[in-house]
This record gives structure tokens, C-alpha cells and sequence, in this order.
């Protein structure tokens, strides 16, 4: 074949798995921002000082992460320039793919030396179970990236080793060490070079020890900073369940999962189709177990297995995407068996084109419908925000109710509070929508979502609230048809929580209290009540959220509560910390007859210069639940 | 190959901040119940159009439209207008692209047919031309508003409108 041909070839079959990416994904790659996305977007609200910036990157967050360029530095970039358009950040998820791909192919190429295997490979990674989540949700980047750094630390390791070259070590190095802003997981490169080294350059071996060094610190420190949850889905279980958990991603890996009830397959058949992929390529590889090609799919087998090492012992978590950063080792195992069976008899090639045919058509059918469907749930989140954001901004100061979300608007997009992007918490559901949602016990409760039906009530009267409806394609605005049929109790009705700062709860203000700053917050002096409504059946706590002015040498303040003549307990205010929220047991029979006076006193107050006023803590919301 | 890919990178950086525009919000994004005549409004507003009344092109950016060489609009006297007068306030740019020929131009109102003070665009970017309106004028729960500019950038190949001014929003506010 003349240079030409062959670098055309060589062009065409790295080009080849690049634009089916593009087929494959289209759809995911369009989808709007959803579910945790809205969280990470408000952080960037959060970001105003040095010392902001510095928390804000290395704080654990939920489950313990701390991930700071795949997360954190991802969506203050996106949202700072972009904001409500995710197209730039689906382009960054899209183009390091692509990067990875690429190396993934040079990766390949090394370890089995044929072009076709290669490209083989690289289908196969993106075809593969769990690619369909990060390449359609933004928030799960930290996949698509984590498997950029594995591929190029581990590729330019294999250069410095074949070259002596010094500047590709400092790469794979520099590769490792971002990796531990990326991804947690990326502990285990350690074991995927050793594994490497094993195979193919024993001699080398020492060089892993630095690698195994700092990821064991990094585990200490990791461990020692960010609290793992002792409960809930995120609970880690060091038992036998790791061995189940490994091998139902192993079988979600080979044969999908979720695509078999949609053919009308008995709903056990992908497990069957799993066993089978997995025995044909296991047959084959063994059939040339000295074969330095077969070499590449234990090692690709040894990635897969490392990768999930970390996720396993999260037994009630089973995500698919986690297998993103694993199927690079499947592909491998593939594209080397694929190899391998072309060398031997019929039966080996019938047997390995079965296997991924079968693989290729259950995973691929899967991530498009994942795409699909999040892509279409991402059009009715954009309809939800971008109608808040207009409502917000042709009302502004006015308390929105929006009315009409169903269970999957309301837990994936209106739960993480996207309105905050618009410099508003004044949004909530309106009441008895609650009723067509049902509970997500491990996101935590709907009830202080939705408004107390008096707040409605008094805002449409005083006109200091709008409400709107959600029909599917628009927010619909429909104030003035809902104030003509409140229902005669809302207006009479106590509310069982408040915003103290809103002025339609002036007249359950008792004594103690200045007027309403403009940050919707309200300040009392050393003692004072207000009135609420109160629950009349099941447990009962009283939370308090609210601000305190940062002062070490008065810390902590404490302020005591009583629920009418019960005394609820102190809640001990940590004045290094400027907001502070409490939730307080009341006592069965403490409050009764549908009302209770709450009274509050705090053990200091401060007193600013130019300022007359005696000034303890600043409350925002306040109530029973 | 590598220092294109570095100056590829540091263009991708560069360019970030200038992707940064001020946000509108998509007029199309909510339906607004029918609304009384308001005292401002903002041109791009769907839930205002009606209040358009003549020589206005269609929203862009879902902020503005360019203005004809003559323009009006309808506008709600608010309460204490008609005790204390109003100003006649609007909101308009000059865009660089057009300064050659508009600089200079002059804006010419009228409310209820009685002419006011002219207004001369005499910088280029957004700026508020403030109207004095006298109180007699404001005897009626709405005034119409008229604008007729000196100049306009006449159609031209590939532009068939008569550009005048961008304008953002027209408001009526008491003294």
C-alpha cells in the first residue's frame, strides 16, 4: 500500500469513531441542564472573595466530593459566559471524547498493533453501557475527563518507557496529579500502570511506586477531610454484596440492561446475553493465552475491574454511568479478542462476531434511548427555567407560584432551586400541587417547597404575587383567574411556616422585630414572637434559618425557643459563621387549637455605629414541618 | 502543529470573556394575561407590542428594535401626571456601526400633537432622552407619543429597512 493510502487510512479509521460520536450522541449532546446541574450553577453566586474561591473549590460536598476542575471550575466557566446555554459545555464534554479517543487509538495500537483492532476499540468504548449518561448530563463530565487523564497518563507512561524520553514522564505525571481534581477514582491509575508494567515491562516496576505513593496520601487526606455518609444510598458496604455489585456491572457493561423490556425480551435475557458475550470473548482470548495480543485483553480486563474497585462497596448506588471510565478495559478486551479469533479457526470468528454483535446491539439501542430521553426531559426543564427567569424579571420583588409540575419537573429541575439564578428564593409551588408528586424520601421532603396556602392569598390581594402554569410548552401566566377563585379559608388561614421578611406577614409579627430588609430577611432584638400555624397530626419539629453577624469574641450566641408555653430547647449559633439553621422537636400536645405563639430570645446582641437599633439575629424562614 | 495548538487554546481562553453578553430573558418563555395600557414600555415585550403603534421593525436580541425615520407609540398618563407633568423618557442606542452617517441626528417628539423639545444624539452607545411634557397635555388616561428623527440610514443592498434608531423602551414617568 503507497504512504499515501496508507495515511489516509490511518485518517480515515481515527475519523470514523469521531463522527459516529456525533451520530450516537446528537440528542445527548443538545440536552438541557438538568437535575444536579442547577446546584453546581448556583455556585458560582457563592464565588466572591479569594477565600471564597479557595472553600468553595476544596469543601466536600455531597457524598464527600471534591472535585474541582470536572465539577466545580466546569460550571462557574459555563455559567459565568454561558449561563442558561449549555451548548459550549456539551462541546467541552464532546471535544475531550474526541481527545480521548484518539489517544485511545494510540493506546491500541501499541498494545495489539493492527489499525482495524483499534478502531474496533474505539467503537466499542462508545457504544459502550454508561457513555450515554455523560454524554447528555453535564454534571457527570467528571466520567468523560477522568478517562482523558487515565488514557493520556498512562499513554505517555507507555512513551517515556518505549523512548527513555524524560518530558513524556513529566506528562503522564502532570496527567495523574490533575486527575485528583477530576475524579476521586483516580486512586486507581496506580494499579491500571501496574498492571501495565507487569505485563508488558516488568523491569520497570519501581517507577509505579511514586504513583502508588501519592494516591495512598491523597486516600489519607481524602479520608481524613471529607465525612463519607454513614446511610443512605451513598452508605459504603465492605461485604460480600461488592462481589454481587461487580458482577451486575460487569453484566450491565457486556449486554445493557435497560433496552430488553422495550423489545418484549424476557426480562432476564440480557442476562443470559451477558454470559454468553462474556464466554465467547473469554473462550477466545484462552485459546491464545501466550499470544502477546491476548496480553492487552486481560490488561483491558484488569482496567475494567479497577476502575469499579472504588464504586463497589456503594451497593444501594448502582449508576450506570460509572462504567464510562471502566469501558475503555471492555473495549480492550474486544478489540484484542476480535484480533486474536481472525487468527484462528471459524468457529472462533463466528463465535466473537455473535458476542459483539449482540453487545453493540443491546448497548447502543440503550444510550440512544438514555439520550433521547434526557434530552427530552431537558426541553421541559428549559420551558420551567426560562419561564422563571422572565416571570422573575417582569415581576421582579413579587413571590412567583408556579403550579402544574409533575413528578420529574419537580425533582429534577425545581428541587435544586434554579430560580436562585435570577437573584430570587421567593418561588414556590403552589398549594395542593404537592399532591401529584410523590416523595423522594432520599432528596429530602417537598413540604417547604410549597406555599402556605395564606401566603397566596395575601400576595394575589395585596398584589405582590403572580402565579403561573406550567401547560408543557410555556409557563402560563394565570394570576388574576386564581385570585378570582381563592378558595374563603386561604385568606383566614395562619401559615405553618414564613419568610420573615416578607411584608404579607407583617400582622403575625409580634414585638420584637424591625422592618423588612430588602434581602427578604428581618432582624429582632433580643426577644421576640411571632404567630404560626401548626400541624394537627404527626411529629413535629420547628426549624429556623437565619443570619448572624460574625463576631469570634461573642460566640457562640444562644438563642433559646418556646412553641407557646413549651420551651423548645437553645440552638447554639456559631458566630465564625454568618448563616446558621436549626430544627427543634416540639413535643406532642406542646402546640394545639391550630395556632402557636413562638417566642424567641437571644443571650447577646450587637449595636452598629449610626445605629440605634439593638440587633441580635436576622431570620429568613421560619416554621413547623 | 504544537504552537497551533497552543494559540488555538489561548484563543479559546480570550474569547470566553467576550461570549459574555447581558442576558435577555426569552420573550417567548411565559404568556402574560392582558395587561392595562402601561406608562413603560420596553419595545421587545411581547406582552407591550400592543402598544406599539406604528415605525417599529421586528425584536432583536429580545432587547430592541430599530426604529423608522417616524415612530410612535401609546403610553398610560400615570396618576400624578396629570397634576405635576410628566418626563417623556426614551431609551435608545447609536450604534457604532451607523455613527458615520447618524451621528448628530436629532429626535423630534410630540405628544398629543403638540411638539417638544428636540433631543440631539450627540454620542454613540445607550443613553435616555428625557422629554419635559407639561401637565396639560395629561388630561386623559392615555397620550400618543410620536418621534420623527432628521436622518435615517436609507435601504441598501442587503438591508431593505430604513434604520433610524435602536430603541430599548419608551416611558412616560410623573414628575
Amino acid at each position: 500500500m503507497s504512504r499515501s493510502r496508507q495515511f489516509w487510512l490511518g485518517f480515515a479509521l481515527r475519523a470514523a469513531p469521531i463522527a459516529f460520536l456525533f451520530w450516537l450522541y446528537s440528542a445527548g449532546l443538545r440536552a438541557w441542564f438538568q437535575q444536579d446541574d442547577f446546584a453546581w450553577m448556583l455556585l458560582r453566586r457563592t464565588l466572591n472573595t479569594p477565600a471564597d474561591w479557595f472553600w468553595g473549590m476544596v469543601t466536600p460536598y455531597a457524598q464527600g466530593t471534591i472535585r474541582p476542575i470536572s465539577e466545580r471550575l466546569f460550571f462557574v466557566w459555563g455559567t459565568e459566559f454561558f449561563f442558561l446555554d449549555p451548548r459550549p459545555m456539551h462541546l467541552v464534554v464532546a471535544l475531550t471524547q474526541c481527545a480521548s479517543l484518539l489517544v485511545f487509538f494510540s493506546l491500541l495500537m501499541r498494545l495489539v498493533g493492527n489499525r482495524l483492532a483499534a478502531a474496533l476499540g474505539c467503537f466499542v468504548w462508545l457504544v459502550s453501557a454508561g457513555m450515554a449518561t455523560p454524554m447528555s448530563w453535564l454534571s457527570t463530565y467528571n466520567q468523560i475527563l477522568i478517562s482523558f487523564v487515565f488514557l493520556s497518563a498512562l499513554r505517555a507512561f507507555i512513551l517515556a518507557a518505549d523512548t527513555g524520553r524524560r518530558r513524556w514522564l513529566v506528562l503522564s505525571w502532570a496527567a495523574f496529579l490533575l486527575g485528583f481534581g477530576v475524579l476521586e477514582i483516580n486512586v486507581v491509575f496506580p494499579a491500571i500502570l501496574t498492571a501495565w508494567l507487569m505485563l508488558y515491562r516488568r523491569d520497570l516496576w519501581r517507577k509505579s511506586l511514586a504513583f502508588w505513593a501519592v494516591a495512598v496520601a491523597y486516600a489519607a487526606v481524602h479520608a481524613a477531610w471529607a465525612a463519607k455518609p454513614g446511610e443512605g444510598v451513598y452508605a459504603r458496604h465492605w461485604d460480600l454484596s461488592m462481589v454481587h455489585t461487580y458482577l451486575r456491572y460487569w453484566g450491565s457493561a457486556l449486554a445493557g440492561g435497560g433496552v430488553v423490556h422495550e423489545w418484549g425480551w424476557p426480562p432476564q435475557s440480557w442476562i443470559w446475553a451477558a454470559w454468553g458475550i462474556a464466554l465467547a470473548v473469554a473462550a477466545v482470548l484462552a485459546a491464545r493465552r501466550s499470544d502477546s495480543v491476548t496480553r492487552a485483553g486481560l490488561f483491558g480486563a484488569i482496567w475494567f475491574s479497577a476502575v469499579l474497585g472504588p464504586i463497589l462497596p456503594l451497593r444501594d448506588h448502582f449508576s450506570d454511568y460509572y462504567l464510562a471510565s471502566a469501558a475503555p478495559g471492555l473495549a480492550m478486551a474486544f478489540a484484542s479478542a476480535a484480533l486474536v479469533a481472525w487468527r484462528l479457526a471459524w468457529p472462533a470468528r463466528a463465535a466473537i462476531v455473535l458476542a459483539l454483535t449482540a453487545h453493540i446491539a443491546l448497548n447502543a439501542a440503550m444510550n440512544l434511548e438514555i439520550t433521547r430521553w434526557r434530552f427530552e426531559r431537558g426541553e421541559r426543564f428549559r420551558v420551567l427555567v426560562e419561564g422563571l427567569e422572565r416571570a422573575v424579571t417582569l415581576h421582579p420583588g413579587k413571590t412567583i407560584f408556579v403550579s402544574g409540575l409533575d413528578h420529574e419537573l419537580f425533582w429534577s429541575c425545581f428541587h435544586d432551586k434554579p430560580y436562585v439564578l435570577f437573584g430570587t428564593a421567593q418561588v414556590y409551588l403552589f398549594p395542593g400541587d404537592e399532591k401529584s408528586i410523590s416523595g423522594e424520601p432520599s432528596l429530602g421532603s417537598i413540604t417547604h417547597y410549597v406555599a402556605p396556602a395564606a401566603l397566596v392569598a395575601r400576595a394575589l390581594d395585596a398584589g405582590s404575587g403572580v402565579v403561573y402554569r406550567f401547560d408543557g410548552t410555556v409557563l402560563r401566566n394565570v394570576t388574576q383567574r386564581i385570585r378570582a377563585s381563592l378558595p374563603a379559608g386561604w385568606r383566614t388561614s395562619r401559615p405553618e411556616f414564613l419568610d420573615a421578611g416578607l411584608p404579607e406577614w407583617d400582622s403575625l409579627l409580634q414585638d420584637g422585630w424591625y422592618p423588612a430588609e430588602p434581602n427578604r430577611m428581618r432582624w429582632m432584638s433580643r426577644r421576640a414572637s411571632l404567630i404560626l400555624g401548626c400541624p394537627t397530626v404527626g411529629k413535629q419539629t420547628l426549624f429556623l434559618e437565619g443570619y448572624c453577624p460574625r463576631d469570634a469574641a461573642a460566640n457562640p450566641l444562644v438563642l433559646t425557643v418556646w412553641a407557646g408555653k413549651t420551651r423548645l430547647g437553645e440552638v447554639i449559633v456559631d458566630r465564625r459563621q454568618s448563616s446558621f439553621s436549626a430544627e427543634l422537636p416540639v413535643p406532642e400536645g406542646a402546640v394545639s387549637g391550630g395556632e402557636a405563639v413562638v417566642r424567641f430570645e437571644a443571650s447577646g446582641a450587637i449595636q452598629v455605629p449610626g445605629d440605634a437599633r439593638e440587633l441580635s439575629v436576622a431570620f429568613g424562614r421560619i416554621g413547623f414541618r | 502543529m504544537r504552537k497551533l495548538i497552543v494559540l488555538t487554546a489561548a484563543a479559546a481562553l480570550l474569547a470566553s470573556p467576550a461570549c459574555k453578553r447581558k442576558r435577555h430573558p426569552n420573550p417567548m418563555a411565559t404568556i402574560e394575561e392582558e395587561s392595562p395600557l402601561a406608562s413603560t414600555v420596553p419595545v421587545a415585550d411581547p406582552a407591550a407590542s400592543s402598544q406599539l403603534l406604528s415605525g417599529f421593525h421586528a425584536v432583536e436580541q429580545n432587547a430592541w428594535r430599530w426604529s423608522a425615520r417616524k415612530f410612535s407609540v401609546s403610553l398610560a398618563v400615570p396618576k400624578e401626571a396629570a397634576a405635576r407633568g410628566a418626563n417623556l423618557q426614551l431609551v435608545l442606542t447609536l450604534p457604532e456601526a451607523v455613527a458615520g452617517s447618524m451621528l448628530g441626528v436629532t429626535v423630534q417628539p410630540s405628544v398629543g400633537g403638540r411638539t417638544l423639545e428636540p433631543y440631539r444624539v450627540t454620542k454613540t452607545g445607550e443613553q435616555t432622552a428625557s422629554f419635559d411634557v407639561p401637565k396639560e397635555l395629561l388630561n386623559t388616561p392615555a397620550v400618543i407619543a410620536e418621534f420623527e428623527l432628521d436622518k435615517v440610514v436609507a435601504p441598501r443592498e442587503g438591508e431593505s429597512r430604513e434604520l433610524g434608531l435602536v430603541v430599548a423602551q419608551v416611558s412616560l414617568v410623573a414628575k
